[in-house]
């Protein structure tokens, strides 16, 4: 990767040293910067554990704004990009609930940060870096993109979805409903239909009994067979009007 | 009609394993027909190998040039039926059978882009067993798998097919061959349980021709199968009643004299005082049982050996009459008065001649039989089957046409397609 020069702001001092006592003094500095451009504090109940995740919050119109402050102590650029990373995963989840996520450096990782940050990355992943220097100058290096889902259309996609939902379980239960009176109907004709097949049954036996003293008529089949078969053109002369032919087309079934 | 039954008329085919010839063809009024034969070369001779010929068995028409002196028919031809059966462990029978179906199937091999196999209809005796079936099946597989000739194949007995050609729904199939006769009842299907078969045929007649010849002087001759053949078609006679046939034979010689000129030859068979003896040619096909036949069993004529029909042992000698009753008798009460309406006979023992002038003593197999039954209180009404020759090949082509595709094979009820692919 070759780092995030095209991108990184340029004019910032290099050599600073950080003389900030604490991180309460880093979102002083910060929170004055954006108030500046018309920040304030958010507007919106955010859940406690999101909260825990970030340093700070800060609204812009209708965005939110996460800060996260890097903590760590680094004497190489190796180190660097270790600790940059982790930093930038734990970002990266931010973006799902903010609309912009920045990661507070001091100046003195600025070249660090040039030589081992994917700017590419960060600006797909929607995460911006801020560098403050001793003085207290705040520098946006990295400028975010906001996600393209805020947190209040999000919301409203869920409240679309619940009701289409809502609304197909109350079709479903329509269905439900006129399907329970339709079984009770089916297994009202099933129980007739069960009582007729016993009657015919025992009709059936009744007959099979008159049938076995009566003698069969083989031959009356026949003719009749030979005599309703529609002739075909394209069979040879000994298939032609052969009753074999009916009675074998019936196997299967028998 | 929907396009698979379209196509099942188009390409069915139907095979008649006979004894002694193989029929075979697709849809049309007459099928081909080869001897049921074939010649296997153990070792290709290398005026063959010069004359372009690689393969190690023969079959079809070529046969005959193959065949040279006599020791060498012994050798090399094979006849793979015996009695319409192939036995299960003779490997060498079930190699000329393959190619002959082979032979049969590739000779008439359709140039259509729609074609996608045979409908292949196999009719084999009643009583194959059930290995034959299975051999059959694979055979028509492997020959599909090597040329994509068969798309599907069922197994008809031949009985069957013979009602089928005749047209006839409830009936009696008497099949008589060369060693063996089958009866079946047929009611819509072959009756199973009521089929019986007799170990006896056209070889009792060529037996007693031959014992005839012996005691006439041409004991020679009577060692030559197909000349003993040719004497028996030629001479032979059924006799309306045994005993009045002979006595008019004995009492007027001239009439009833026997003469047989065996063609290119300057042999000629005359019976002379013994022409009466013509009438046992006939007669012991359907009565073996008669006494004057004692003499000629005690002399080493083979007797017809029993045949075993669940436990019921029935006797070799039993006559015709008596066994298709048997035979009638095992089906139910109320069909068999409708099976004797239509006593269908088929098959070479079976086609006798009554020559002019000796109606009075001669008879045809149908007359015959149906004056048997008589004596039986039976009234029966007996017919040859219109196409001896092919009526089993016809009846096969009908089943391949009208079984339904979808039917697919059963082994319980021994029907339906048996498809592999």
């Amino acid at each position: 990767m070759s780092g995030i020069g095209k991108v990184w702001k340029v004019g910032i001092s290099g050599g600073s040293v950080l003389e900030m006592n604490s991180i309460e003094d880093f979102k002083e500095v910060i929170i004055e910067h954006f108030r500046r451009r018309g920040c304030t504090r958010p507007q919106v109940d955010i859940s406690e554990d999101v909260i825990k995740q970030v340093d700070l919050v800060l609204q812009d119109a209708n965005n939110l704004l996460a800060f996260r402050i890097f903590r760590g102590i680094v004497y190489s650029a190796a180190e660097f990009r270790v600790m940059i990373d982790e930093e930038i995963l734990r970002a990266t989840k931010l973006t799902e609930v903010f609309d912009k996520v920045y990661i507070v450096i001091p100046d003195t990782y600025t070249d660090m940060a040039r030589s081992v940050i994917s700017g590419r990355i960060l600006d797909e992943v929607g995460i911006g870096i801020i560098a403050v220097d001793e003085h207290g100058n705040v520098e946006e290096l990295l400028v975010p993109r906001p996600t393209k889902l805020t947190r209040r259309e999000l919301g409203k996609g869920i409240e679309e979805i619940v009701g289409d939902l809502r609304r197909r379980i109350d079709e479903i239960e329509l269905l439900y409903n006129s399907l329970k009176t339709e079984f009770g109907v089916l297994s009202e004709k099933i129980t007739k239909i069960e009582r007729t097949l016993s009657m015919l049954r025992e009709e059936v036996d009744v007959l099979k009994g008159k049938l076995s003293t009566l003698p069969t008529r083989h031959e009356i089949i026949e003719e009749i067979g030979e005599k309703t078969l529609a002739p075909v053109e394209e069979l040879p002369s000994f298939a032609k009007n052969n009753p074999w032919l009916e009675i074998l087309r019936k196997r299967e079934r028998e | 009609m929907s396009d698979l039954e379209k196509y099942k008329l188009k390409y069915a085919f139907a095979e008649d394993y006979g004894t002694s010839y193989y029929k075979f063809g697709p849809v049309g009024e007459t099928p081909d027909i080869i001897e049921n034969r074939g010649i296997i070369l153990d070792k290709i001779s290398i005026v063959s190998k010069i004359m372009g010929i690689e393969k190690n068995i023969i079959v079809g028409p070529e046969v005959a040039t193959y065949i040279g002196h006599r020791e060498a028919i012994g050798r090399h031809l094979v006849y793979p039926m015996r009695d319409g059966l192939v036995e299960k462990e003779n490997e060498r029978s079930w190699r000329v059978i393959y190619e002959i179906t082979k032979y049969g199937l590739n000779k008439h091999r359709p140039i259509a882009s729609d074609f996608k196999g045979f409908y292949v209809a196999a009719a084999l005796s009643a009583i194959a067993p059930e290995y034959m079936y299975r051999r059959i099946f694979e055979i028509h597989q492997k020959i599909d798998e090597e040329t994509g000739l068969v798309k599907a194949v069922t197994i008809i007995p031949q009985p069957l097919a013979v009602a089928i050609a005749e047209k006839s729904i409830t009936c009696i199939v008497v099949e008589s061959g060369h060693g063996n006769t089958q009866i079946t009842p047929i009611s819509r299907y072959p009756i199973r349980e009521a089929i019986l078969s007799l170990n006896r045929g056209g070889a009792e007649a060529d037996a007693i021709t031959a014992e005839i010849l012996k005691d006439c002087g041409y004991g020679d001759l009577a060692r030559e199968e197909k000349l003993i053949r040719c004497i028996k078609e030629s001479i032979g006679l059924i006799p309306t009643d045994l005993q009045t046939s002979i006595e008019k034979a004995k009492k007027d010689p001239e009439r009833f004299r026997a003469v047989f000129h065996i063609p290119n030859t300057t042999i000629t068979i005359d019976l002379e005082e013994n022409s009466w003896m013509r009438f046992l040619i006939g007669e012991i096909v359907f009565d073996p049982e008669n006494e004057i036949f004692e003499s000629f069993y005690r002399k080493g004529m083979p007797r017809p050996r029993d045949t075993m029909v669940g436990d019921t042992r029935i006797p070799g000698t039993i006559d015709m009459a008596r066994a298709i009753i048997m035979s009638a008798e095992r089906t139910s009460f109320e069909v068999q008065m409708y099976l004797y309406r239509k006593i269908i006979l088929s098959g070479g023992n079976f086609s006798w001649k009554v020559p002019r002038g000796l109606e009075d003593a001669a008879t045809d197999a149908a007359t015959k039989i149906m004056s048997m039954l008589k004596k039986y209180n039976i009234e029966a009404r007996v017919e040859l089957t219109k196409d001896p020759m092919y009526s089993v090949w016809k009846g096969a082509l009908v089943y391949a046409i009208a079984v339904p595709d979808e039917y697919e094979w059963n082994w319980e009820s021994m029907e339906g397609w048996y498809k592999w692919r």
